[in-house]
Parts: C-alpha cells; structure tokens; sequence
C-alpha cells in the first residue's frame, strides 16, 4: 500500500544571508530588500512585522524560492535552495484567489498532496484529506465549494492545503489580515497549536505587532524603503498562550511598547 | 455558510421554473392565434402565409411518412462536425495564443485579419477545392463558426488568475499539470460561452451551405418549397430549423450548467 503520510518530517532550518533584492531599472529601480540576514532555528515560529512597503512580501516570496535574490542566499539545512520546493509550504494573503474556485474543498485540499505520489495513490490521497479535514475542523464542508465559504473556512482550507504538502518549513503571508477579530483570534490559536503539533518551522508576516507576539517564539520588527531589519526581540512567555491572559501579561505589554516605539519610527 | 438542499428553496425554485415556462408558451400560443386570425382575415395570400393547422399538418404527414428524417439527420450531423471541428481546433489554437507569449506575436495578426471574413465569401473557394461534397459543408461551417470559441478561448487562458499560477510554481506543479488542473478549468466559463455562440453560427452556416451546394438537408428543403410555393413545406421547415437550434442550445446550457455547478452553488 503506498503511504501518503510522511512518517515524521523534521523541521527545517533557515539561514537568510545576505540578501538583496532590487525591482525596476534605471533611475526606477527600487531596492525592496536591502542586505538582509537572519536565521530561522528549527521548530521555531519566527514572526515578521513592519510597516507596508516593508518587503514582507517580497521576503516571503524568496524563502518559498518563487522570487530570486540579486545577492545573497537562502539555506535550508545548509543547502542552498534554488527554486520552490514541496519541503516549503506557502499560505497566501488573499484567499479567495488562493483556491481553485471550481474544485469542492476536498479537491482544493488534495492539490497538496497530487503529483507527490505514484498512479495509483488515489485511496491513499483520500484518507489523508479526510484527515486534514478533520484535524482543520472541514469534514461538515468537504463537498462545498469555496465560495460558498466564510473567509475564515476558506483559509482554513488553504491551511490544510499546505500541511497536506507536509512541509518542513510553513510560510504564512499576513494569513488573518481580512478576517474579523474573533475567527483570527481561533485561527491564530489553531495555527499556534498545530506549528507544535506537526513539529513546523514557520515564518509568519503581519503587519499587526500584537499577533506577532502573540504568536511568535521570536519577533523581527522590519524598517521599509528599503526593507530591512530595524529590530529583533525573543518572546519569553510560554505555551500554550492565551488571548486573554498572554495579551495581558507583563512581558507582553513590554515588547508591546518595545517595539511599537520602533514601529512607529520613534 | 450553505443551504443544504432544503424541500422549501428547491420547491420555490421549480415553482418559479414552472411559471416562467407558463409564461413563455402563452406568449408563443399567442403569436399563432395572431398569425391565424391573419391568415382567416385574408390579409396575407395563402401562397405566401399558409394557416398555423396546416404547416402543423404538413409536419405531422412528414414526421408519419419519415420524409423530415433524412434533411433533418443530414442538416444536423454536418452542423455538429463542423461545430466540432471549430471547436476543436478554436480551442487548441486559442489556448496556444492565449497561454504562449511569442504565438500571439505570431498568430494574432492573421487571426485578425480573417475573422472578419464572411463565411460565405469562403463558399467558393472551398467549392474549388472540395466540390459540392459534405466536405466543403463542413469546412465551411468549421471555418465560420470556429471564432467565437477561439476568441473566448484566447480570453480565458490570458486571464488565469496569477495567484494560481503562483500557486502551482509554490506546488512544483509540471506544465502539463498547470494546463489540466488550472488554465484549463479556469477557461471553461470563456470556453463554454464561446461555445454557445459558435453552435448559433455553425447551425446558419449548415442552412446556407445546403442552399448553395444543394445537398440534401432542411435549408435545402426550404429552398425548394420555396421555389414551387409550396408554403405550407417551407414554414414546416423554417420550424423545424428553430425547434432544432433551441434543442441545441438548451442540451449545451445542460452540459454547462453541470460543467460550472460550482459557480451556481448556493452561496
């Protein structure tokens, strides 16, 4: 029988080194990353914060290896990565061009897993979406279409979609930007429960200070024009955390008001 | 969230269906009291506007004697080998110009330049080539009505959503993969409307060739009752040519319809 469920992938560690990134030619050209360095430990949850204009997303778009550096590289385990791989997982921003509005969400779910097995991996494919499903709390919509979905639920299913790929390292693009506060406070809590679950590295961009910390074992604050490291601070407060308990926490309020003076531009 | 398919929302749905139909065929029944009370009315020489009771009459004796059989096999066999054809072809081709960059430089010019070319204008020429034959019919109709789908085709396959395409580089998908899993069903509403129009153009395409190349089928059919004023023959065909150009065009809203539930889903 083929196994679709890899037995137990290992987080990935990321070495950013270097790297530059510059669009447009001329007296156009823009620097969007400008030497940037730092590194993603194993299991970590890293969260990137900063202002639009930042290069988030542009950041996040050269670890998944679907943008190129000018200068400098990316490693993954040492291993300089040259393109996007199925080890990196990406959720993207908007949603609800994110999914394949004419598959069910079972079908936008086992996109993941295509192409990653031999012929006759069919049954296989389907027990594993099935557990997707279930564990992303789906299994009542499987049938449904997208866009007979909240944006909550449809991003749920993106999610699902990239942990089918079993990826080493998660990369989530301001994921919870268009949700309403109450379903990104679950979601954020799903994601916190699951990254230890599943054992992931993840790389997580928002502009919102409070989900970074919230979220984040460490917390980069970006500077923008051009983009570039301003800040880095280590989350001290324990798992599992709590939306209200951790939001009040001392240590909370304290990088709070860190890194909001930074953010701000003092 | 969803409607599951509820009794309430499904029976208010085929109630609506149901008087709208009712409303449809009244109209109709209408338009034939009219076209009676003209004809008892004596506005119209009965040569050239025979009473709705006898084209029906004439098209019940050619259904009883299977007469309208041949005509009627052959006008709509040539229509959809060509529709076919068009839609083959228009797909294929539009899908390479609208997927492929240096195609379009290449294609594109020529494409404009031929599409505005009336389809009968070409009936010469491929009776050169091809004689009176079912062949040049066919060729004909391919030729006019491979338009449409081969625009709506360019259309769709240009304006797949960049997000996806994104997606399936993030998913390491092959190009065969990304034209099967993503450009294609992302095309299929273009395709499909594209579709719709080229059977319209395919259907007049088959009448107008039969006409010209007198080859059996009901544009022939009418042509020639036409000729010997034998009226009541040619309103009996000119119906059967609607009723077989709605058929078609609701078999293909059916194929569509199922093709693109996801878009119809209860939201």
């Amino acid at each position: 029988m083929t196994r679709v469920q890899t037995v137990q992938t290992q987080p990935a560690a990321v070495s950013v080194c270097g790297v530059s990134l510059a669009y447009g030619t001329g007296v156009q050209r823009r620097t969007i990353l400008a030497q940037m360095s730092f590194e993603v430990a194993a299991g970590e949850f890293l969260c990137l914060v900063g202002p639009s204009g930042c290069g988030k997303t542009t950041l996040l778009r050269v670890l998944a290896g679907l943008a190129r550096p000018d200068a400098g590289q990316v490693l993954v385990d040492g291993v300089a990565i040259s393109g996007p791989s199925r080890d990196r997982a990406i959720v993207f921003q908007d949603y609800s061009r994110a999914l394949l509005p004419w598959r069910t969400v079972a079908g936008n779910v086992a996109l993941g897993l295509e192409g990653a097995h031999g012929g006759d991996a069919a049954r296989a494919i389907e027990a594993r979406v099935a557990e997707l499903l279930q564990t992303m709390s789906l299994a009542h919509v499987a049938r449904h279409y997208p866009r007979q979905l909240s944006g909550g639920m449809q991003q749920r299913v993106q999610i699902a979609r990239c942990l089918a790929q079993a990826p080493r390292l998660l990369l989530m693009d301001e994921p919870f930007g268009a949700l309403d506060a109450l379903t990104r406070q679950s979601l954020q809590d799903e994601v916190a429960r699951l990254a230890r679950a599943e054992g992931k590295t993840v790389v997580f961009i928002t502009h919102d200070l409070e989900e970074a910390i919230y979220l984040g074992d460490r917390v980069i604050a970006l500077a923008a024009n051009p983009g570039r490291i301003e800040a880095e601070v280590a989350v001290e407060i324990p798992r599992p955390r709590h939306q209200l308990e951790t939001r009040e926490d001392a240590r909370f309020l304290a990088l709070r008001h860190q890194l909001f003076g930074l953010l701000a531009g003092h | 969230m969803s409607v599951d398919g509820g009794g309430t929302p499904v029976l208010r749905r085929v109630l609506q269906a149901l008087r709208d139909s009712a409303a449809a065929l009244a109209f109709a029944v209408c338009l034939v009291l009219l076209w009676h009370a003209v004809v008892a009315a004596r506005l119209v020489s009965p040569v050239f506007l025979p009473a709705p009771a006898r084209v029906f009459d004439e098209l019940c004796v050619q259904i009883r004697d299977a007469s309208l059989l041949e005509p009627l096999a052959a006008t709509t066999w040539r229509m959809a080998l060509g529709w076919a054809l068009a839609s083959a072809v228009g797909i294929a081709l539009g899908g390479l110009v609208g997927a492929s960059r240096s195609a379009r430089t290449y294609l594109s010019p020529m494409l404009e330049f031929m599409r505005p070319l009336p389809a009968s204008a070409i009936i010469p020429v491929a009776v050169l080539f091809l004689g009176l034959s079912d062949r040049m019919s066919i060729a004909v109709i391919a030729f006019g009505s491979i338009w449409p789908v081969l625009l709506a085709t360019v259309q769709g396959f240009a304006s797949t959503e960049a997000q996806l395409i994104e997606l399936a580089s993030a998913l390491c998908m092959r190009p065969a993969a990304v034209l099967r899993k993503i450009v294609l069903p992302g095309a299929v509403p273009d395709i499909m409307a594209g579709m719709r129009v080229s059977l319209a153009i395919a259907l007049i395409l088959a009448v107008v060739t039969e006409m010209q190349a007198s080859q059996i089928g009901l544009g022939q059919n009418i042509l020639l009752a036409q000729r010997s004023y034998r009226s009541a023959e040619l309103y009996a065909g000119i119906l059967v040519l609607g009723v077989l150009g709605f058929v078609l065009n609701q078999g293909l809203a059916l194929v569509e319809a199922r093709l693109l539930r996801w878009r119809a889903a209860p939201g």
